[in-house]
């Protein structure tokens, strides 16, 4: 594979509050992702995992206050890099949708409720591959036939209000993809979904990913969901990036103390077998975004905590092994135990 | 008193029908949510619920509170139903059977201090005493759910959603309930903070004794929590049984393909491909409501729904197939 089809360099959000401090939502955060490759951006809420997609599309609110800083590099076939971060509104609105896309947590509030499916499909691929109302209905269809929507020439006519969560995802899905797009966001696309439904979906994103090639960046707080989708985890917590490995490495052999804890919290089944054992937890709960702690934005929370080592300076993200990076000025102690 | 080893709930052959219309005056048919479903919680027992939407498991939970009505059927709680208790008796009932609900935001009133939300139940229950003894029963609920009684002059929207949950958990400790039933009550919060509430109710019924139905569609959360699990379908408890000998060896195909679909860090990818479509037909008539999406489905499930089956150690099931051998993610790593 030659290079990445996404590097993301120091990108940092802050949003202005009226008289208050601002808020550092993403604070510097950088990682790469491949062409086809599954990214999978891991956090709690206020880890600024949704705000870094948002930054991605060019979705964030120009002016009031919101500054957008940083690079973010995204390569189409045999073109020159574009700076996502950089790009005026109307070009943006051009890779938007064709190149890139998106689909979020709640189809509902997605899909527009008084516009049939197709005509909502048929939107996207008359705005960007000028095709005729005839020749778009049709490939809306289709696009409806490949996320495995049985009939999809009667669902076609039909209102978003008269299908399910499982059936209004798959669209959003097809709308997604319609474009062929070199990488898909996916913001908790599954979360709202049964877990028989939400296995559906994943299964459909991975053939689909295999058969177009596409690159997915997919923000979750499941990490069960992550192991069964990502070649790459991307850790996040309190605006930064603090670990971003491999998945089977990521979650063997995790060296942020925070992946460390934040993985074992979540329920297994092996844990289903210590009858009556308690989960281990992180104890405090993630920082104000206002009032970060110095330091380490951890420390406070961290079982492995230095005074003197780990609240004086930020670390930055250091190469542990190959393509393992990490947040911690003590990971190679923690590590060797 | 009731007899103390008879169960704490008994619920038996509860149904709710929703009538539905076509249209404005049309006729239409009627749409059953629950279709007689009886299970039991002992005292101090963890039972849990689950299903996919739709599967009747929240409204079961409601019925049983006597906050929506039935159709048919009985809820006993200590040997009384609801239905038939005079005004001494439901307000025990009231007090002594709580409900949590999923969304910690939207169940507590923002204009009221947590000293405040705390104090309510009391008065409503006409069991307010003097003002240092409510204060000791405030912080030592609050210490329960391990909160300090500094917070309790804030509001709620000065909390976390985990902090609220706890908060809410604090409100419905009390009235020193017997029975408590979570609906998703820790689907809505980060994962760090869902293991310190899953957490929290274990100690409550490890160190109060109270019982749990613990209603969610997460099964390893539930599995982690939960004596026993009733996993309902469309209306049924297709199989209910111990933990444990459920996740070793599933008994109804469904609740093979939930613990499939239901991806835990420890499983693999494979498992993915194993989960059928949901049927979209819900309107059909006679046989296993599951049959559509069943692999071992044969030709006598679609005449007669399957009676309910008691297998060995009380575990039941309610499909035809007696000759299945499925394994679970725990087959192979526990004694039964």
């Amino acid at each position: 594979m030659s290079g990445p089809i996404l590097s993301v360099r120091k990108l940092a959000v802050t949003f202005a509050q009226g008289g208050g401090p601002d808020i550092p939502a993403v604070e510097g955060a950088s990682f790469d992702v491949g062409a086809g490759e599954t990214v999978a951006i891991v956090g709690e809420s206020s880890s600024g995992k949704s705000v870094t997609a948002m930054a991605l599309l060019g979705l964030l609110p120009a002016g009031a206050g919101t500054v957008v800083s940083g690079q973010a590099l995204f390569r189409r076939d045999g073109e020159n890099a574009v700076d996502l971060l950089a790009l005026p509104d109307r070009a943006m609105r051009a890779i938007r949708g064709r190149d890139i896309s998106m689909v979020f947590q709640d189809p509902m509030t997605s899909l527009n409720p008084v516009l049939t499916i197709g005509e909502q499909i048929a939107e996207v691929l008359m705005t960007h591959d000028g095709l005729t109302r005839r020749q778009a209905q049709a490939m809306a269809i289709e696009m409806l036939a490949r996320v495995g929507l049985r009939d999809p020439g009667q669902i076609v006519a039909h209102y978003p209000g008269q299908l399910s969560g499982g059936m209004r995802q798959r669209v959003m899905i097809a709308i997604a993809l319609a474009c062929r797009p070199r990488l898909l966001i996916a913001d908790e696309p599954t979360t709202a979904l049964d877990v028989t439904v939400q296995a559906q979906i994943l299964a459909l994103l991975r053939g689909l990913q295999a058969e177009m090639g596409m690159a997915i960046i997919f923000i979750t707080h499941n990490i069960g969901v992550v192991a069964q989708v990502a070649d790459r985890i991307v850790v996040m917590y309190s605006g930064q990036v603090v670990e971003n490995a491999p998945v089977r490495d990521a979650l063997d052999s995790p060296l942020m103390p925070y992946s460390r804890v934040l993985f074992r919290t979540v329920p297994t089944y092996d844990a289903v077998l210590a009858r009556r054992q308690r989960l281990p937890t992180i104890p405090g709960h993630v920082p104000d975004p206002r009032h970060r702690p110095q330091g380490c934005t951890f420390h406070p929370r961290c079982a492995h905590f230095r005074p003197g080592v780990c609240d004086g300076f930020r670390p930055s993200l250091e190469s542990a092994r190959s393509g393992h990076e990490v947040r911690c000025v003590r990971w190679e102690e923690i590590a060797r135990g | 008193m009731a007899d103390p080893t008879a169960p704490l709930l008994d619920v038996r052959n509860l149904t709710k029908i929703y009538p539905r219309r076509k249209g404005l005056f049309g006729k239409g048919e009627a749409f059953v949510a629950l279709d007689g479903i009886s299970f039991t919680v002992g005292r101090g027992e963890v039972l849990g619920i689950v299903g996919e939407s739709g599967s009747g498991k929240s409204t079961a939970g409601r019925i049983a509170m006597d906050i929506l009505t039935r159709s048919f059927g009985q809820v006993l709680f200590d040997g009384v139903d609801p239905l038939t208790m005079d005004r001494v008796q439901r307000r025990g009932f009231r007090r002594r059977a709580q409900m949590i609900f999923q969304d910690p935001y939207a169940s507590l009133n923002p204009r009221m201090t947590v000293e405040q939300l705390l104090r309510t139940p009391l008065a409503l229950h006409g069991l307010t005493g003097t003002p240092a003894e409510d204060r000791r029963k405030l912080v030592a609920a609050l210490d329960l759910v391990g909160l300090p009684a500094t917070l309790l002059n804030r509001y709620p929207h000065e909390f976390s959603g985990g902090q609220r949950q706890r908060i809410n958990i604090a409100r419905a400790l009390m009235l020193d309930p017997a029975l408590v039933v979570a609906d998703e009550a820790v689907s809505a919060l980060d994962v760090s903070v869902q293991a310190q509430v899953v957490n929290l109710f274990m100690d409550l019924r490890e160190q109060l004794g109270i019982a749990i139905v613990f209603i969610a569609h997460d099964l390893p959360v539930v599995g982690i929590i939960s004596d026993r699990i009733a996993v309902m379908y469309r209306g049924r408890i297709v199989e209910l049984g111990e933990t444990v000998a459920m996740f070793t060896r599933p008994r109804h195909p469904y609740t093979a393909m939930l613990l499939n679909a239901a991806p835990a860090p420890d499983s693999s990818a494979a498992s993915l491909l194993a989960v059928q479509p949901v049927a979209e037909d819900a309107g059909m008539a006679g046989g296993c409501a599951f049959r559509p999406r069943c692999t071992f489905a044969m030709p006598a499930c679609a005449v007669e729904k399957p009676p309910v089956r008691t297998l060995q150690g009380g575990h039941m099931t309610a499909c035809l197939r007696d000759d299945l051998v499925i394994d679970g993610p725990l087959a192979g790593q526990s004694c039964c």
